[in-house]
């Protein structure tokens, strides 16, 4: 189909120009959480078959700590953010500092809220540059192995589609352990709305979209 | 002595929150769910609430709605990381003094308290 490709053309443009500005607002407002220069390397963007998405933070069998958030509104999907235990740690010694023996249900708020806020940038960039609604619910923590955590996301999705959009971000503080992935995983459903919905609120972005 | 209920289901949230006020002459008090918020505000007299938006159960522009119309005299501070126009413009519209974006600073914390409590004296 001919414009089939120009559609796909136009839509990694789009998703290029949302994601990066909704990764520079995410890594200030850790910035100003953590209280430590935080770097995010340019988001890797793409189709992944499910059967990958297994080995998006590297082993499935390392245990990491992770929050997902489901979202839902004009659009549908889930947020990650995952760390390694060791960065974790790190990371709680930030939040929690001053705090003597803190006790774990504060702990996992402590990650809650770090993933909250994470997630709310970058959702809060790409409804403010569309114009779409977006809720999503408190994050839920789990401290599992890495392939566990996106299994409810794959199960949800799998008679749904074979492959999934991913927007992965690395983000890393130069003088610490800390480390950590941050997903986002629109539902298929999703993905045209959101394009449209950019290049509709956004004439400036130079790019051109025409209904099929 | 004024009085503020800080309305966040995350205790860590919450625990900054007290941290940052309590030094400020505040009667501090918690809820950690929309719900939980309405009970506390039928029983003891509150200035001014701090409400969470992404709240389990009744979310926060729905708990704003609802304390609207029941306690239409005090006053509200949207407390949110999600910084939606579409929503910060609904919980104007729906009666919110303010509203303060996470991670909140202490200095901006205190200043929009004090302003919006001076606007009930006034």
């Amino acid at each position: 189909m001919p414009g089939s490709s120009r559609f796909e053309e136009i839509q990694e443009k789009v998703w290029k120009a949302i994601v990066k500005k909704g990764s520079e607002d995410t890594s200030q407002a850790l910035q100003s959480l953590l209280n430590k220069p935080i770097q995010m390397t340019s988001a890797i963007m793409g189709f992944l078959p499910i059967s990958k998405i297994l080995f998006l933070t590297g082993e499935p069998d390392r245990v990491v700590t992770c929050a997902r958030l489901v979202f839902s509104g004009d659009i549908e999907g889930h947020m990650f953010l995952i760390l390694p235990l060791k960065s974790w740690e790190e990371c709680k010694n930030l939040l929690l500092k001053g705090i003597e023996q803190p006790a774990p249900e504060l702990e996992i708020s402590a990650f809650a809220e770090m993933a909250n806020i994470a997630c709310s940038f970058f959702v809060s960039t790409l409804a403010n540059m569309t114009g779409l609604t977006i809720h999503f619910t408190p994050p839920e923590v789990l401290t599992e192995m890495a392939a566990a955590v996106f299994e409810e996301t794959l199960i949800q999705l799998s008679s749904e589609t074979q492959e999934l959009l991913t927007i992965e971000t690395t983000f890393f503080s130069q003088d610490s352990e800390i480390k950590g992935f941050f997903f986002f995983i629109p539902f298929p459903s999703s993905i045209k709305v959101m394009t449209q919905r950019f290049l509709q609120t956004t004439p400036s972005s130079g790019l051109n979209w025409r209904a099929e | 002595m004024k009085s503020i209920l800080i309305v966040d289901d995350a205790l860590f949230q919450r625990h900054l929150v007290k941290e940052i006020l309590q030094d400020q002459g505040f009667e501090l008090r918690e809820a950690a769910s929309g719900e939980e918020a309405l009970e506390k505000l039928k029983i003891s007299e509150t200035d001014l609430v701090l409400l969470d938006i992404t709240l389990p159960g009744k979310n926060g522009l729905e708990t704003l709605e609802e304390i609207r119309r029941t306690h239409p005299f005090v006053k509200v501070i949207m407390v949110t990381a999600q910084a939606q126009k579409g929503i910060m413009l609904q919980a104007v519209k729906l009666g919110a003094e303010d509203y303060l974006i996470k991670p909140i600073k202490p200095d901006r914390l205190i200043q929009t308290v004090r302003k919006v409590l001076e606007l009930k004296e006034n």
